[in-house]
């Protein structure tokens, strides 16, 4: 898909031909700064993924991870640089009405069904066919005979395909997702991982496991203490290692710095 | 080994800056109970005691809980300690969050309580309290509701001058009353000592039956507008969730509940409430204060349901949602102008009520018209701002544990709640404290509704805090 546009680059964006070439980013990060507190979060860390991109955001516990997603949700503000989401801050209107997100540990409303969460959120973005896209996403994720139960009763698998579910409720353009396949039992990730491949879109997954990169995303943006640290794809990522290597242990290196 | 469970269990259910605070706070208020003179207001002190009284205890039944973390489940319980001083240790923190209440109303319920007896009701007082929170959760919902009605009805008879009632010991019968609340306390600690000892099973039956699988009447949001699905949402139903027990232990509830019910009892409490001031017409006035000191105490009444009912506002918020599908301060102020709304139809019947009586000549009810339309009200809008940026914590899992430390930020929830009270007391004397207090707790709480800046200052703390 991109990866004709995506180079070996070990600096931030510089595999972003995409951008280059004219064509719009879906994200766009410029040397953003964030701290809470005294502590720093995120450190003058950029990169950018091209319009129907999909990455995955890899980084070890504590890299900056959910930071720059919930910047790019516009929920947290930036100390320094900018964000984007397809050209728009990402606290705008514009921005809100075509990204999607799925935070880690998803809790969708507790006292509300499984049906009137979808039909909730569907109104709240403005969708317009609520009742049909409801019933697509009930089927879709099997999730029929739970509509009228109970958030609040639901094991976490269910809760986690509810939660799936709200996040692409509106077919977002840029869609941010968070471990999206935790708690999901092997058949249920085998239905979303091709639930969110027919999806057209920017997408950037945060995870710590390499399988689920490599099933949901072609290439890899990398960063550690809020810093990037590398970009490109995975099969570029592979290569880093000798054949028999895993990736993991690639990644490991790269991550502690022995790369 | 005692001490060293009772030391363990304490500091990590309250922080330190908050036990130096209530010990602080307790000498206080047992200095001004010993200032205030016993000789003069024991009638409107009469009502106010028996009233809180009834109010708290059966809050106690319906709201309360167990002071138990998760990893109290996960780790302290598997341990092995001694039942027995797990039982102690955990029934001390709960009376430290919970009991403890009485101790700090010591001073307003000095006035109506016996002197004589006085150490005896307010022990008594206090372990029933502590117990009711501890035997809750053994309960299904709809007997704790039932009974919690009981209680309170049991406690009101005190005023039909009843001497067998829980209120009667602050209702003139000191005798009947305090033997009364004796053997009461004697029951509900023998019970809670019975239910703390299976505490994790009573925990674990109380989640299975806490909330039912399915919604039986469930909302429907097609057809409406992002907007309108908000106004839908929060005027149909009614939330209840947030910090439970008096003192503001950080333990939650959550329940839903359909708004048109809420306003039916809402109506029969405002008719009971009008009867009860008619049948007050030929009473002699108290102390220059007018003839009816029931509109203070349903105006306090009414401004505490009110504030425990804000804090749900922030609790129960799914922020990756909400705030991802709307901009910020639009989001928030629809939110908190719905939830107003739905108050507002809750308190209508009392506004009613209060009119009518204000109609037939009685002052008091006049300020209280005021204080329902305006002062709970906006109050109530402060509650939800203040909880949203000062102390928010979010209903996650299972809503039987305590979900967070209690801190001094913790009890800085019933802040406004004492704003209220100075206001809604004071205006009970004067009706222009009660309009000036409401014209300034309405703009106040109009600009705070209004501030994009605020909201954005909101929505960057609970991201923080973990709520996106």
């Amino acid at each position: 898909m991109l990866n004709t546009t995506i180079g070996s680059g070990q600096k931030p964006g510089a595999c972003m031909k995409a951008g280059s070439n004219g064509a719009r980013n879906g994200i766009e990060l410029s040397h953003v700064s964030k701290s809470y507190g005294s502590v720093l979060a995120l450190n003058d860390l950029s990169f950018e993924i091209p319009e129907g991109g999909r990455f995955a955001l890899l980084g070890p516990n504590g890299a900056g991870k959910s930071t720059t997603l919930k910047l790019l949700i516009g929920s947290l503000r930036v100390d320094t640089g900018y964000a984007k989401i397809l050209g728009a801050a990402p606290d705008s209107r514009e921005s809100k009405a075509v990204v999607g997100y799925l935070p880690e540990d998803a809790l969708p409303y507790r006292m509300l069904s499984v049906r009137e969460n979808l039909e909730y959120i569907a109104a709240l973005r403005g969708v317009q066919d609520v009742r049909g896209r409801t019933d697509f996403l009930l089927d879709e994720l099997d999730l029929r005979q739970y509509e009228k139960s109970n958030v609040g009763r639901l094991s976490r698998g269910n809760t986690q395909k509810l939660a799936i579910a709200l996040a692409i409720i509106h077919s977002p353009k840029v869609l941010l997702l968070d471990e999206p396949l935790n708690y999901l039992d092997i058949p249920t990730q085998e239905k979303v991982i091709a639930l969110l491949d027919r999806l057209e879109g920017t997408h950037l997954v945060s995870t710590h496991i390499m399988s689920i990169a490599h099933r949901l995303t072609d290439s890899v943006v990398m960063i550690s203490k809020g810093m990037f640290l590398w970009e490109g794809t995975i099969e570029e990522l592979r290569r880093k290692g000798s054949p028999e290597e895993p990736i993991e242990k690639v990644v490991a290196r790269m991550m502690t710095g022995a790369v | 080994m005692l001490f060293e469970v009772l030391k363990f269990v304490v500091r990590t259910r309250f922080s330190k800056p908050l036990l130096i605070f209530m010990a602080v706070m307790l000498v206080y208020f047992i200095g001004i109970s010993a200032a205030i003179p016993s000789e003069e207001g024991n009638r409107i002190f009469g009502y106010y005691g028996t009233g809180i009284v009834a109010l708290f205890l059966a809050m106690a039944l319906a709201t309360g809980g167990v002071m138990v973390y998760k990893s109290d489940r996960d780790y302290l319980f598997t341990l092995p300690l001694s039942p027995r001083d797990l039982s102690i240790s955990i029934y001390f923190s709960q009376f430290i969050a919970f009991g403890i209440t009485i101790l700090f109303m010591f001073g307003y319920l000095y006035q109506s309580l016996n002197s004589a007896l006085l150490l005896a009701d307010l022990v008594a007082l206090a372990l029933t309290f502590t117990s009711l929170g501890v035997i809750a959760p053994s309960m299904t919902a709809r007997v704790r509701a039932v009974l919690s009605v009981a209680l309170a009805l049991w406690t009101l008879l005190a005023f039909a001058n009843f001497p067998l009632s829980p209120g009667s010991a602050f209702y003139g019968n000191v005798y009947g009353g305090t033997a009364t609340l004796i053997a009461l306390a004697a029951v509900t600690t023998a019970a809670a000592f019975r239910s703390l000892s299976r505490v994790e099973l009573d925990m674990m039956r109380s989640l299975v039956k806490s909330t039912s699988s399915e919604i039986k009447s469930p909302n429907s949001y097609v057809g409406k507008s992002p907007v309108g699905a908000i106004y839908s949402m929060n005027l149909n139903t009614i939330s209840l969730a947030g910090r439970m027990n008096m003192a503001g232990s950080s333990r939650y509830v959550s329940r839903r509940i359909r708004t048109r019910w809420v306003v039916a009892a809402s109506s029969v409490a405002a008719a009971a409430y009008f009867v009860y001031g008619l049948s007050r017409a030929s009473a002699p006035a108290v102390g220059g204060h007018g003839a009816f000191p029931g509109a203070l105490l349903a105006s306090l009444g009414l401004s505490i349901i009110a504030l425990f009912l804000a804090s749900s506002a922030v609790t129960n918020e799914r922020l990756w949602l909400s705030l991802t599908s709307l901009p910020t301060a639009t989001y928030f102020r629809h939110l908190v102008a719905s939830r107003v709304i739905s108050l507002m139809l809750i308190l209508a019947p009392f506004a009613v009520a209060d009119a009518a009586l204000a109609a037939l000549g009685y002052g008091e009810a006049l300020a209280a018209l005021v204080v329902t339309l305006a002062v709970i009200p906006s109050s109530y809008v402060l509650e939800v701002c203040w909880t949203a940026y000062v102390a928010p914590i979010q209903v996650k899992g299972d809503d039987i544990t305590m979900a967070a430390q209690f801190n001094l930020r913790q009890m800085s929830i019933i802040l406004p709640l004492f704003v209220v009270i100075i206001i809604v007391s004071a205006a009970s004397v004067l009706l222009s404290v009660a309009v000036v207090g409401g014209v300034i707790l309405t703009a106040v709480s109009a600009i705070l509704t209004t501030s994009s800046g605020f909201w954005g200052r909101v929505a960057t703390k609970l991201t923080e805090d973990g709520f996106v």
